[in-house]
């Protein structure tokens, strides 16, 4: 039942081109965005007609005011919004209570066929927080996290 | 004379007497304690049902104290008084950190000095305390507050802060009444809206996210609600235990009768005195005939050994091939069950120790074995009167193979193979699927690794070949992400090109994810996997839901309360009819799940 974030998320990932075999300590607060499994990018069949719920988590230590995050949503040249997908979530804000550590941003998947040779993205970005102090994804410069990319493809 | 006496007498006395007087200690003064409580708490050592110290503020005469939504009816105490200090609870003398008392409405402590007097009495007042990790403890659909719409009470899966609800194919969603607890003081909110449990009517079409807010607000919780639907249900179906199961156990469904076999070899226990060396680690079979298993033959086998497979003709002959333990080097040999009994099929099959073994049957009871030999792929054909042997000419290249599957129908055999690490052209566990269509091998995929994948996973791998001739492959890479392995399914199709099924399964894949793919007559494919990342371990079924062209959201068969700590290599069938048959072995018996 326990929510299953710490209260301070320490994370402990080998970042790639660290020079020593170190693991660096995240005590930094950061935002970042994930699908359910934990990864930063995902692909759907272009005849998928679902909604798939997608992560925006934060690590930082306790708080009690809540804590906003925005994100845009915006797609590639060869995805239409309304034809091949529909944002479920309202706005393009989510607000952490205490205690909350992940808040849903759902899509919902349309049946259409995709063109293979256009850019056929959707990505889903983080573009601020209230407070300002957090990292838009995984410290580091390659900011893991701050943007989540779902490929549309004809399966 | 003598009264001088009498009075020097007196004197002397008296003297000594003084004396005595004088050389006493005096006596010390009694020094009596006002009343007076100081500290009061609950222990959680002194009280089982409460998980961690709660200390009271003492004001005056009055003590607080909040305590969660615990049963308060015998909670001991742990106080402070003034030396000496006399305490009662209604007459009864207490004694700190030991004594019980009934706390559901509070109590009052009498504290008297150490003669029993001047008692004074301190109210103890107990408030609900903030619920610290408030969560949705139940959720359910009750039929009678739905009527209208469903025709029995779905129960809610609660799995972290994920409830999933398995609905029928056919429920509207659109505005159900949910039942739902929580702990005591708090407030369940949905976009803002209370809710009421029992009451309040929500649209189910989109996941629906209730907020849990305890009582003063600092902190709370989000538990999705998502709504799956379900073809059918999962149930569990008679277990075997009569002898202990090994690991590999394998369930099948006789087209001739569409009655499920199994095939299993039996373990042998640690404890030595639990052994049977006559019968342990040779092969059983059985059958299931309303609700019972029924032996097809016990211990008809030499001795198995690692690796063991089990298929079914079409016209009905259940085959078994193995691992032959008790000869040198252990080759495999082949069994057919016919008039009653097992026997031999032909000589045994390899010239070197054999793993790996599988086979599949055809029509006219030909038979394909396939194998790992002195590290390649080795095949055996029976003819119905003897076997050919040898290597696969169409597999190009020969490479040197890690594992093998095999499926197939009435008309093919189907192999399905991963090979070693850059086995062939540098290609890091290449796989391979391979069709025998009675007479001669083709390759439908060879030394294929996705693009962007590091290697095809070694482990959630199988094949299976649909009532319509469909071939279905599930395998594991991590092609879309770079740290984790996904089941991916895809088929192949009629004009020779493999298509994927949906999107990746949103799993990722375990050391010991023995996953089995299974095809239910009106073509969907079904994926049990064992889920060793869930809490409690759980074995889970997906399907692949063709309205939505998305993976179902898994089912544990087992529900969310008990764990699966067993052999991870299922076995997954349909019958002719759509009913499902999930087996592994648990603690040395068969589990089997049905589903219809």
């Amino acid at each position: 039942m326990r929510n299953y974030r710490p209260i301070l998320l320490f994370a402990t990932l080998l970042l790639a081109g660290c020079a020593k075999n170190e693991l660096p300590l995240f005590d930094e607060p950061f935002v970042y965005l994930e699908t359910s499994t934990g990864s930063d990018n995902a692909v759907v069949g272009a005849d998928m007609k679902a909604v798939v719920t997608y992560y925006i988590g934060i690590s930082c230590a306790a708080f009690t005011d809540p804590i906003d995050v925005s994100f845009s949503i915006t797609c590639g040249a060869g995805i239409q919004e309304g034809v091949d997908y529909e944002a479920v979530t309202n706005g393009t804000s989510v607000s952490f209570l205490p205690g909350i550590w992940r808040m849903p941003v759902r899509i919902r998947w349309l049946d259409h066929p995709i063109d293979e040779t256009k850019d056929n993205t959707v990505t889903i970005a983080l573009t601020g927080t209230n407070p300002g102090t957090f990292t838009l994804g995984y410290p580091g410069p390659a900011a893991r996290g701050s943007k989540l990319v779902i490929t549309k493809k004809n399966l | 004379m003598q009264k001088n006496r009498l009075m020097f007498l007196a004197a002397a006395l008296a003297g000594v007497a003084a004396l005595s007087v004088s050389c006493k200690e005096p006596e010390p003064e009694v020094v009596v304690n006002p009343p007076s409580l100081t500290a009061f708490s609950f222990k959680a050592a002194d009280n089982a049902v409460l998980s961690e110290d709660y200390v009271a503020t003492v004001n005056g005469k009055s003590i607080d104290v909040a305590l969660p939504d615990v049963d308060k009816s015998a909670l001991v105490a742990t106080f402070t008084v003034a030396e000496g200090n006399i305490v009662k609870v209604n007459g009864t003398v207490q004694v700190s950190g030991k004594t019980a008392n009934d706390f559901s409405s509070g109590a009052t402590y009498v504290v008297s000095d150490a003669n029993d007097a001047n008692p004074v009495s301190y109210a103890v007042n107990v408030t609900l305390a903030p619920d610290k990790h408030p969560a949705l403890l139940s959720f359910s659909f009750d039929v009678d507050k739905n009527a209208e719409t469903l025709s029995k009470t779905l129960v809610g899966e609660i799995n972290g802060t994920e409830i999933g609800v398995a609905v029928p194919q056919v429920a509207d969603i659109s505005a159900l009444v949910a039942t739902f607890t929580t702990g005591a003081g708090n407030k369940v909110t949905v976009n803002g809206v209370e809710q009421v449990s029992g009451v309040t009517v929500n649209d189910f079409t989109n996941p629906v996210d209730y907020l849990i807010t305890n009582l003063d607000g600092s902190v709370n919780a989000m538990f999705s609600v998502t709504l799956n639907r379900q073809k059918g249900a999962w149930t569990a179906g008679p277990a075997y235990a009569a002898v202990p199961v090994h690991a590999g156990a394998r369930i099948l469904v006789n087209p001739a009768d569409d009655v499920p076999y199994v095939a299993f070899k039996r373990h042998q226990p640690t404890e030595a005195d639990a052994r049977d060396p006559e019968k342990d680690e040779k092969m059983y079979a059985m059958k299931l005939v309303d609700g019972a298993w029924v032996s097809l033959g016990e211990a008809f086998s030499e001795k198995v050994g690692s690796d063991y497979d089990f298929s079914i003709s079409p016209s009905g002959t259940p085959f078994i091939a193995y691992r032959n333990s008790a000869i040198s080097p252990s080759v495999t040999t082949v069994m057919k069950y016919a008039g009653g009994a097992w026997s031999n099929v032909g000589d045994n099959v390899g010239t070197a120790a054999t793993t790996k073994i599988h086979l599949h049957a055809i029509a006219d009871d030909k038979v394909v074995v396939c194998q790992i030999m002195s590290n390649k792929t080795y095949v055996g054909v029976w003819d119905g009167a003897s076997w050919t042997t040898g290597g696969i000419p169409a597999l190009t290249g020969d490479p040197r193979p890690y594992e093998i599957r095999m499926a197939g129908d009435g008309a093919n055999a189907y192999m399905f193979s991963i090979n070693r690490a850059k086995a062939l052209d540098g290609v890091n566990y290449g796989h391979n699927v391979m069709k025998f269509n009675g007479n001669e091998w083709s390759g439908l995929r060879q030394n294929y690794l996705r693009e962007g994948a590091t290697q095809t996973s070694i482990v959630g791998y199988d094949i299976a070949v649909a009532p319509d001739g469909t071939v279905y492959l599930v395998t594991g890479d991590n092609a879309e992400d770079n740290e984790k392995y996904h089941h991916r399914v895809e088929k192949y199709n009629a004009d020779g090109t493999w298509s994927q099924v949906g999107s990746t399964i949103d799993y990722v894949l375990s050391s010991r994810c023995y996953s089995k793919i299974a095809v239910a007559p009106d073509g969907t494919p079904f994926v049990v996997y064992p889920n060793e990342g869930a809490d409690p371990k759980t074995i889970e079924v997906v399907y692949f839901d063709s309205d939505t062209k998305q993976w179902s959201a898994p089912v544990s068969l087992q529900g969310s309360g008990t764990p699966y700590t067993g052999d991870p290599s299922l076995s997954f069938v349909f019958d002719s009819k759509g009913k499902g048959y999930v087996t592994w072995v648990e603690g040395s018996a068969l589990v089997l799940y049905t589903f219809e």
